[in-house]
């Protein structure tokens, strides 16, 4: 519409204005001063780096009739007739839409033809990448020696397509991303021409989301300027581009270095529904891990690709370890690639924000192994004893009723399973005991009150073996805890580092470390009566008896069980501690 | 494609005052997922451009109003891929359609939809074009996969991001279209198109394939080793086609979404409505760990979906792995 994009306007027009690439336009300027130019250029260079804007200063100054070491004047018929783009004699083309090899020959035909008002016929292929191979060969031939004053400027965002025979035959160039720095600089200057007021950090963060390309960067200043009523925000910036801000990528990466799940998937859903990009976010997230890791090897403030230093952040980089943001950079990284082919990319991105809060969890995650190699052994032990506790009840009721061997089996199973259950609190229940003669309601009433946050500390997995415990009863330096399924109450007697994990915030928050018991919630009542009996008659020693009557019969069974002895030794001497 | 609601009330809003300022662009890339008023929006700058009544947004009722509306005017040109891709000659014509002024005024607007169907050589030709278009022109592209663009046409134009329209949203006007909450609630999390979750709502295998895949969800949670059966005997008889098949994953990813999304907040709104309680007991049990876990089992399945891979097969192997990951479980 008649409103010019500001790329458009501010096109450069002379060697100078090419922000970024000194030296491809020195070189250039002194061959023109020098008159020493070529008759073929290929300019290559990612996109918005000025290679169509240097062909046409090329051309312009080769034509240009009062050069001022090697730039344009701008100001004479020739240089305004090209800017416009009226001269016959400088000849864009599209060879993108001009790909075949009738075009070429047209190029070719038209070439031995001298220029009518310049001096200098020059022809600029654009986006040469996209010509057929037909074409290129036509090519060839007119490349290497074209006509009198007849000069080629091919340019590509994409060498790589190129036939290596044209590209011997042109003096190459080649096109660097611009650095943000001069981004900046450029767009600092076009802004102050045109009285717009702006923010330093807003320039910043387009020049990192242009990554390089000017024409990018000038796009997004554009739709900036017209979105916020004629000045340049920070926060109107983040929003075109999509980028989330630094206290909220802080927020994130903390979340996941805080193994808080929940606050991770928050914010995601948060960044989300706010239209973030989902591919943007995961690249945010690796560039800014990535300047975690420089600044914290480095201090330099120089080399952040994103972020500013700013007290969160420093404090983020003193606190996060390294190994975590590799972990980050790595997972964020999958999840990128995995993301390209999909269109799941909201569950992708929840997928690894679990998993990014999970990190850490890397020694507890042996643990886990580790507690399930227990479980496994626990496991065996537990159907050896079965096996003894079976065979001794037999033997008792052998003992007893001297017969009848078929209808005791029966109910010895279900006593021996139910035994099974037991023996796994037996080890506990002097433990147990113990707490319980000291047990206050006000221990209990205190444990209640922070036994919520205390499973909403622990790690995942710990959490998830926690989730249905209660605590029933506490005293001063222990506390007896209930489980809904028999495995949970097993697994958490069994795993150290949930007791310690439980232990050492216990000491944090109310003072002092608490010894851990465990029981399943079926059995509470039972062991409670236990204890009420037991204080009733102080004669608890009916274990020993049994003790002594397992260790009589396993002389008579066989191999397996008298290894199951050795075991079922080591538990009783805990037992009788 | 009529007005009737006001999809993205505020990206008008802007463009309005571009219109207003004089200030706007030659090139535009409208973004976002389907549904969410790309092309609707698109007609609705054209008419604003044209109408000859413009105050507060084009006056929709005038001849050329409608025509653009109807996509009759001749100076309105909209651009769509031709089977699976918009085509080079397309563009050419479309190029050549250009060096003519307007039929009717100075004015052109050209709308290319999905412009990520571009074969590559269409997608260059367009390049030059849309940096510099000669004459008075806009060109709106809209497109639901940015990332499949070329970076050159990226830089070319104006980003212009649709964001999705809000789950409850969407759920209300699914409501208001007659589907019942139940339904609406999944559908939303289906699609954010309202369109087509309209289309599929109709559909009859969807009904018995939410319920479906709900079952075979349960049989794995049990540990029941008859899930693997289940797909043969459930699943296989209910689905047809790639497009189904997917949809089987897409509501089963709904499911662990959910659950993962109940454990994290608890006025989360579920998508699988009808066995809300279940979900929250689920919750409950499974950690976020193997959530995950289950979550990138099925996302990998859907990848072989994608390559071709028989369905049945897909299912298999994804019901053997959750079937593990679940045994580790309590």
């Amino acid at each position: 519409m008649s409103y010019q994009a500001l790329y458009r306007v501010w096109r450069p027009q002379q060697f100078k204005d090419v922000a970024g690439q000194e030296a491809v336009t020195r070189t250039l300027k002194n061959a023109l001063s020098h008159g020493n130019t070529s008759h073929a250029y290929l300019f290559s260079g990612p996109r918005g780096t000025g290679k169509t804007s240097a062909a046409k200063i090329f051309a312009k100054a080769m034509n240009c009739k009062n050069p001022k070491d090697g730039e344009p004047c701008n100001e004479c018929d020739l240089c305004r007739s090209i800017t416009q783009g009226k001269l016959g004699d400088v000849i864009e083309i599209d060879a993108a839409s001009n790909n075949g090899v009738e075009e070429i020959r047209d190029i070719r035909e038209k070439a031995n033809y001298a220029p009518t008002e310049a001096e200098y016929k020059v022809y600029i292929i654009d986006e040469v990448h996209m010509l057929s191979m037909g074409a290129f060969n036509a090519l060839l031939k007119t490349l290497e020696e074209p006509p009198m004053n007849v000069v080629f400027i091919l340019a590509t965002t994409e060498p790589h397509k190129i036939p290596l025979t044209i590209i011997s035959r042109t003096q190459r160039f080649d096109f660097r991303r611009i650095s943000a720095q001069d981004i900046i600089r450029r767009m600092t200057y076009i802004l102050n021409e045109k009285n717009v007021e702006f923010d330093p950090d807003a320039l910043m963060s387009i020049a990192k989301a242009a990554e390089g390309g000017m024409r990018d960067a000038l796009s997004i200043l554009d739709q900036v300027i017209s979105f916020s009523d004629g000045s340049v925000t920070l926060d109107d910036t983040l929003r075109i581009t999509g980028s989330i801000t630094q206290d909220l990528m802080i927020d994130y990466i903390s979340a996941a270095l805080n193994h808080d799940t929940e606050k991770g998937l928050g914010l995601l859903h948060q960044m989300m529904q706010e239209g973030k990009d989902a591919n943007r976010l995961v690249e945010d997230v690796i560039l800014f891990s990535r300047d975690i890791l420089i600044y914290q090897k480095t201090k330099d403030e120089n080399l952040l690709k994103m972020s500013k230093v700013d007290e969160r952040f420093s404090e983020l980089t003193v606190n996060a370890q390294p190994e975590k943001i590799y972990d980050i950079i790595k997972i964020m990284n999958q999840t990128q690639q995995e993301m390209r082919t999909s269109t799941h990319a909201e569950v992708y991105l929840e997928v690894a924000t679990v998993r990014l809060a999970q990190i850490k969890s890397e020694p507890v995650v042996t643990t886990q192994s580790e507690v399930k190699k227990d479980t496994d052994e626990s496991q065996e032990i537990q159907s050896l004893k079965n096996k003894l506790k079976q065979m001794q009840k037999a033997i008792e009721q052998m003992q007893k009723n001297g017969s009848d061997s078929e209808t005791v089996r029966a109910p010895k199973r279900k006593t021996s399973r139910k035994a099974a259950g037991q023996t796994v609190f037996k080890v506990n229940t002097h433990q147990v005991f113990g707490i319980l003669k000291q047990a206050t309601r006000n221990d209990l009433a205190k444990l209640k009150d922070v036994w919520p946050d205390l499973i909403n500390a622990l790690s995942t997995s710990q959490k998830a073996i926690m989730n249905t415990s209660k605590p029933v009863a506490a005293s001063p330096h222990g506390l007896v805890v209930t489980f809904d399924y028999d495995i949970l109450c097993e697994r958490a007697a069994n795993d150290t580092f949930l007791i310690d994990a439980v232990g050492d915030y216990l000491e944090k928050v109310i003072g002092h470390r608490a010894e851990l018991a465990t029981v399943p919630s079926d059995k509470w009542m039972d062991v409670r009566q236990a204890y009420i009996d037991q204080m009733k008659n102080e004669n608890g020693n009916q274990e020993e008896s049994t003790k002594q009557e397992e260790t009589k019969e396993t002389d008579e069974v066989d191999a397996v069980v008298s290894e199951a002895v050795n075991l079922f030794g080591k538990e009783n001497v805990t037992i009788a501690d | 494609m009529s007005t009737k609601t006001t999809k993205q009330p505020e990206i008008k809003k802007q463009f309005m005052k571009l219109i207003e300022k004089e200030k706007v662009q030659h090139a535009y890339l409208f973004e976002g997922a389907t549904g969410t008023g790309k092309t609707e929006t698109a007609l609705w700058l054209a008419q604003s451009l044209f109408c000859g009544d413009f105050s507060e947004g084009p006056c929709e009722n005038c001849h050329i109003c409608q025509r653009i509306s109807s996509h009759q005017h001749p100076d309105v040109i909209e651009l769509a891929a031709e089977g699976i891709s918009i085509k080079i000659n397309q563009v050419r014509e479309l190029k050549q359609e250009m060096m003519k002024s307007g039929m009717e005024g100075r004015k052109k607007f050209i709308l290319v939809k999905d412009v990520e169907k571009m074969t590559t050589q269409a997608a260059n030709s367009l390049l030059k074009f849309i940096e510099e278009p000669e004459g008075d022109i806009l060109i709106v592209l809209t497109t639901t996969a940015k990332h499949r663009l070329l970076p050159t046409i990226l830089s070319r134009v104006q980003l212009v991001h649709f964001p999705r329209l809000s789950k409850e949203q969407r759920v209300l006007s699914l409501q208001d279209e007659g589907l019942s909450k139940d339904q609406a609630a999944v559908l939303s999390q289906l699609t954010s198109d309202t369109e087509q979750a309209i289309e599929l709502s109709k559909n009859e295998t969807l009904t018995s394939l939410i319920d479906a895949v709900w079952k075979w969800y349960n049989t794995l949670s049990k540990k029941d080793e008859q899930a693997f059966v289940y797909v043969h005997t459930e699943i296989m008889p209910l689905v047809k086609g790639k497009a189904e098949y997917h949809l089987v994953m897409d509501l089963f990813l709904i499911i662990l979404q959910d659950i993962l999304n109940v454990q994290m907040s608890k006025n989360y709104s579920v998508g699988y409505l009808k066995y809300q309680n279940k979900i929250r007991q689920e919750a409950e049990r499974l950690s976020v760990g193997i959530l995950a876990d289950l979550m990138e089992i099925i996302l990998r399945g859907k990848k072989y979906l994608d390559s071709n891979v028989a369905a049945q097969g897909v299912f298999e192997k994804v019901t053997i792995q959750m079937l593990t990951i679940m045994k580790k479980t309590i």
